[in-house]
């Protein structure tokens, strides 16, 4: 009996062909913007285009920022884009939008039309330059003294000194928990994941409809069978389950054709998948199963749902999950959205898999729980109105 | 009239969900608004301040003096033990971006000119947090170096070293105005070009499918009433309803970020959050003319709010994106009401705001007729 | 006299709808292996009784068995023996005609040999041969109805409902579908077949019900009904220049009750006698009064329906 439902789940459900398009197709889309979006910027952490910039000289001043700004614009990686011109031309560069800012020789000033990402670069350029210019100077006072006191030694000092400071040095070591990367804009992607796994809810609050008495004949038709109940269900949810997942797997796929490398994570990968899928689905037959809503309500509540869990998890946009994390952590640890994304998170977290699983067992648990519920909602199965 | 009437009574109906999704999205916008403005930082699409934890076991002078900087331009985090697990479990809950640990006797290597890769910097690989933390350590470390290695003594050395660390760059506007360094504003309204699509093709959905439902449609269609009267009572419906939306969040913005903003910008943010109500309410015509199903209708929701929010400079600073994707972000109507928001944060309402809000509405214009066509075909 | 094995007994039903009594101390019993007709216009809470009863819908009190045992929800035995055709078609839009019937089929019946068999049986008892591939939106209201019977009978039950089956359905396809239910009698099904056109009901039924407002009106044969109504026959003459006194002498006919003029047509009602015509026509004869047609009707449940209640079955 299990298998006569479940076959016939999987036939309706492919052959409900619109929704089963977005299934399939609402990852991929998503996926697709995202690596417009940020395609760039995984590939090379330096920017991926120079910044221009408008460079207005100050008669008799030291030629250090020259020179640097000179060098930024130079060779196949160079930073900026310099023009120099004078104040009236530097304006109106400006104002065409033709540099992103301009910079005055005189004070060591810029200008900008708006606070953004290049001008925050082109600040911490010209901060770096004055201090190093800073340091420079008191190199240079200092090797006058030296001079004073012992004319011999210095220029091979001062050699050494202006080498010594041009020569970056690098202090630091950094120690990885795991081998893998984890690049941060990965996230993104994952997100995509859990939110396509919580929109997998629209296909399960269809199917448990069409088993309600009171949302249309063919529910009252199935609650005059001699099935249980519970057994429909899990059937259909099954089969629900295969198709979902295999509208994750090949997203996974599109993504690893675009360039994203999983390496050795895509067994743990698809099992959070897996059970992403499930509690999606689990969420759409826990609200489908409410009584007294139409269906496009119901719609509505699953939308709303799927947004309210993604956004405490960060999907859309930042920072909600850490203020929730210092106030109210419990709801990061139930919250499907979070655990989802966490499980991805914890891969290049940890070098055991204790969290993953703790996690991806919580999402089993609370889809068994919400199954139960759902089947409890739906049992009763005397109506007081059709 | 009568359809005019119909559509208010069909939205009578689903104004329960209307109002959850107002509600849930407003919240929504208010604590993302709240959030960054915990943060501090409006222009950094990365994070500027990092959260460590810090463990010193030189405690030399040098090492005070490193602790010292980093706890005034980053953010440490203490109470966390110095082991595998408990840092893992710090990463992992968000709680800290990465640990530093300066190992016993790097003071005085760093006065013999050495030191050269002994901190350590815990975290996990390819963390752009990770990498700004270790941008102003080195950077500090090294104008550190510079001074010991011109002989002066590490309590000196250090005075030094902060002298220059103190130092600014003066970054102003071109009328002299400072940059300041946040503004709320821009992130409550900025969003609204996700949220106002969701909630009008969410909420708005429902009424405009009704309408749809293919016994009722034939049976309007079949009446003495002309199909343009039927489309003009369904703008005029969602005219109503856009503008109440708009004047919801216009209110809503000015009073959590009002203290910040003028009367005159909030007026600006306004009059373009119209503009791209317009361009909302003709996706959901579309959408609606595409099709019934309510879960369709959300499914495009989201990839239409998503990607343009994605691409256009939403939620992602378009000076990130590529030169393709921004040319190509110019044919989609987020990207100028993104750039709207631009004008309206330095409160300039000339010609080059009026001209974003005119390509708005142009969209809003074009989309409205591909919908007639689609639903004219299909009457 | 064996006593009849009852396929249903429904002991004093109350079902309100909030104020609505819908159902208002119902009785209702029916025999194994018979067709009863449950009778009444819209709202008399015919669809309500047979939700009750298939324990579909929760009531406020009273006592149903089906088969002697009290039926519930998860009586699965009970359900194995049921078959239901629902006034709404109740099938998946996504699955052809085979698919439905075999999907319906295959909940009641595991053997898979077997299930093969009665959805061929089905298909071909309904007559959707040649339509066994379609999908239901390729269907007319008929050809659709029909396979929303295949999927109530494809497990061949032992006792069938029929909700209004023939609503919207072309005179070609209700035929076919009542035949369809002799056939299912004859084959030893018990139908309860609920609907408010009399004439289907006149035709398939043994015993009919009539309802209204939730309450039995009349119960029997349809013999039995139809004597239950004072009206034997009633002939209508069309005539001509006829006065009113002239009208007045029809009224001194024998058994005659009522005399009433409509539309150029003089109808008499009689409740009794016989060869009533003929007297008519020699009245006519002795008046030189001009006719034109003439019919004669024998009472209908309608009648009997207007006589208990005052209204017309059809409203």
């Amino acid at each position: 009996m299990f298998g006569h439902i479940f076959k016939n789940a999987i036939k309706v459900a492919v052959r409900e062909k619109t929704s089963l398009f977005w299934s399939f197709i609402f990852p991929i889309v998503l996926a697709t913007f995202m690596f417009i979006a940020f395609g760039n910027i995984m590939e090379k952490d330096e920017l991926f285009h120079e910044i221009p910039v408008a460079f207005v000289k100050e008669e008799g001043a030291s030629l250090g920022l020259s020179y640097m700004l000179e060098a930024m614009g130079e060779g196949e990686e160079a930073m900026l884009s310099v023009q120099t011109v004078t104040a009236e031309e530097a304006q109106k560069l400006l104002d065409d939008k033709k540099v992103e800012g301009i910079i005055y020789e005189d004070g060591c000033k810029l200008v900008v039309l708006k606070e953004s990402m290049n001008s925050t670069i082109l600040e911490e350029i010209l901060l770096l330059y004055k201090q190093n210019e800073t340091v420079m100077m008191d190199m240079l006072a200092s090797s006058t003294m030296q001079l004073a006191e012992d004319a011999a030694s210095v220029p091979g000092d001062l050699e050494e000194l202006v080498k010594g400071m041009t020569e970056r040095a690098t202090y630091y070591k950094e120690v990885h928990f795991t081998e893998g990367s984890q690049n941060k804009y990965y996230n993104y992607f994952y997100a995509i994941f859990a939110m396509s796994c919580l929109f997998a809810s629209f296909s399960a609050m269809s199917s448990i409809g069409r088993i309600q008495a009171d949302c249309g004949a063919l529910g009252m038709r199935r609650n005059m069978v001699p099935t249980h109940k519970m057994l429909t269900i899990v059937a259909e949810f099954t089969a629900l389950l295969l198709i979902q997942f295999l509208a994750e797997v090949i997203a996974l796929g599109y993504m690893a054709l675009l360039g994203m490398d999983f390496g050795s994570r895509i067994p743990f990968i698809l099992l959070i998948l897996f059970f992403g899928v499930s509690i999606g689905l689990a969420i759409g037959t826990i609200v489908g199963s409410v009584k007294k809503i139409p269906e496009a309500g119901k719609v509505g509540i699953c939308v709303a749902v799927g947004m309210v869990l993604s956004v405490l998890a960060d999907l859309c946009v930042g920072g909600l999950k850490h203020q929730l994390e210092l106030h109210a952590p419990i709801i990061n640890r139930i919250n499907p959205a979070a655990l989802i994304t966490d499980s991805f998170y914890s891969l290049g977290v940890y070098d055991d898999y204790g969290v993953l699983f703790r996690n991806v067992a919580t999402l089993g648990i609370e889809t068994v729980i919400l199954l139960v519920i759902a089947y409890l909602m739906v049992k009763k199965s005397r109506y007081k109105e059709l | 009239m009568q359809n005019f009437k119909l559509f208010f009574k069909i939205l009578n109906r689903y104004k329960g969900q209307m109002i959850m999704f107002v509600g849930i999205f407003a919240s929504v916008i208010i604590s993302v608004t709240k959030s960054n403005s915990a943060s501090g930082d409006a222009t950094s699409y990365m994070s500027r301040t990092v959260q460590y934890a810090l463990f010193d076991e030189d405690q030399s002078v040098l090492s005070g003096a490193i602790a010292a900087y980093l706890a005034e331009s980053q953010e440490l985090v203490e109470n966390i033990p110095n082991e595998k697990r408990a840092l893992q479990d710090a990463i992992y809950n968000g709680d800290i971006d990465c640990s530093l640990v300066i190992p016993a006797g790097f003071g005085d290597a760093l006065l013999a000119g050495d030191g050269q890769e002994d901190l350590q910097i815990v975290t996990y690989a390819d963390s752009q947090e990770a990498v700004l933390f270790e941008t102003a350590l080195d950077n500090y470390i090294n104008i550190l170096a510079n001074y010991l290695q011109l002989g002066y003594d590490a309590e000196n050395a250090v005075i030094q070293a902060n002298r220059v660390m103190d130092l600014t760059v003066d970054v102003t506007f071109p009328d002299g105005g400072e940059v300041k360094d946040f503004n709320p504003a821009h992130f409550f309204f900025i969003y609204l070009a996700w949220v106002m699509i969701m909630i009008i093709v969410n909420g708005v959905g429902p009424v405009l499918s009704a309408f749809k439902e293919k016994e009722c449609s034939r049976r309007i269609y079949c009446s003495s009433c002309k199909f343009s009267s039927l489309q003009g009572s369904m703008y005029a419906g969602m005219a109503v309803l856009g503008t109440v939306l708009t004047i919801f969040f216009a209110v809503l913005g000015s009073i959590i970020v009002g203290k910040n903003v003028s009367l005159n910008r909030i007026l600006l943010y306004g009059v373009n959050l119209l503009c791209y109500t317009v361009v909302a309410l003709s996706l959901v015509f579309l959408f609606s003319a595409i099709t019934r199903k309510q879960a369709v209708l959300s499914m495009l929701a989201n990839v239409v709010s998503l990607g343009m929010s994605f691409i256009c400079g939403i939620f992602v600073p378009m000076e990130l994106l590529s030169d393709g994707v921004e040319k190509a972000a110019h044919f989609l109507p987020a990207y100028w009401y993104g750039q709207a928001v631009e004008l309206a944060d330095k409160g300039l309402m000339g010609k080059e705001f009026m001209g974003c809000l005119g390509i708005e509405l142009l969209f809003a214009v074009a989309i409205f007729v591909v919908a007639a066509v689609v639903n004219r075909k299909n009457a | 006299m064996a006593e009849k094995k009852l396929a249903i007994k429904v002991n004093g039903l109350v079902k309100r709808y909030k104020e609505l009594l819908a159902l208002d101390h119902f009785d209702l019993e029916v025999e194994e292996g018979e067709i009863f007709g449950l009778l009444g216009p819209n709202g008399s809470g015919k669809s309500t009784t047979m939700n009750c009863i298939l324990s579909l819908l929760s009531y406020d009190s009273g006592e149903i068995e089906v088969f002697g045992q009290k039926m519930n929800p998860d009586s699965y035995d009970l359900k194995r023996r049921i078959g239901v055709v629902m006034q709404n078609v109740a099938v998946f839009n996504e699955l052809t005609v085979y698919e439905n019937v075999d999907y319906f089929c295959g909940l009641y019946v595991t053997d898979k040999n077997l299930r093969k068999q009665y959805v061929e049986e089905a298909i071909a008892f309904v007559g959707l041969e040649d339509y066994k591939k379609f999908l239901p939106k390729k269907l007319s209201g008929g050809l659709l109805r029909r396979l929303n019977i295949a999927c109530g009978i494809a497990h061949k039950p032992e006792l069938i409902f029929f909700d209004e089956p023939t609503v919207a359905v072309d005179p070609q396809s209700r035929n076919n579908i009542l035949e369809g239910i002799q056939k299912l009698n004859e084959q030893g099904a018990t139908i309860v077949y609920t609907s408010h056109y009399m004439e289907e009901v006149e035709q398939l039924c043994n015993r009919i019900l009539i309802m209204d407002k939730g309450r039995k009106v009349a119960q029997g044969t349809k013999d039995e009904l139809k004597q239950m109504s004072k009206n034997t026959e009633t002939i209508r003459v069309e005539v001509f220049g006829i006065t009113e006194e002239q009208v007045a002498q029809f009224k001194g006919l024998a058994h005659i009750y009522d005399v009433q003029m409509e539309d150029g047509f003089m109808k008499l009602s009689f409740d009794g006698g016989s060869h009533n015509l003929i007297r008519i026509m020699e009245l006519l004869k002795n008046e030189d009064i001009k006719y034109g047609r003439v019919t004669s009707e024998l009472p209908t449940l309608n009648d009997v329906f207007l006589e208990i209640t005052g209204k017309e079955l059809r409203d």
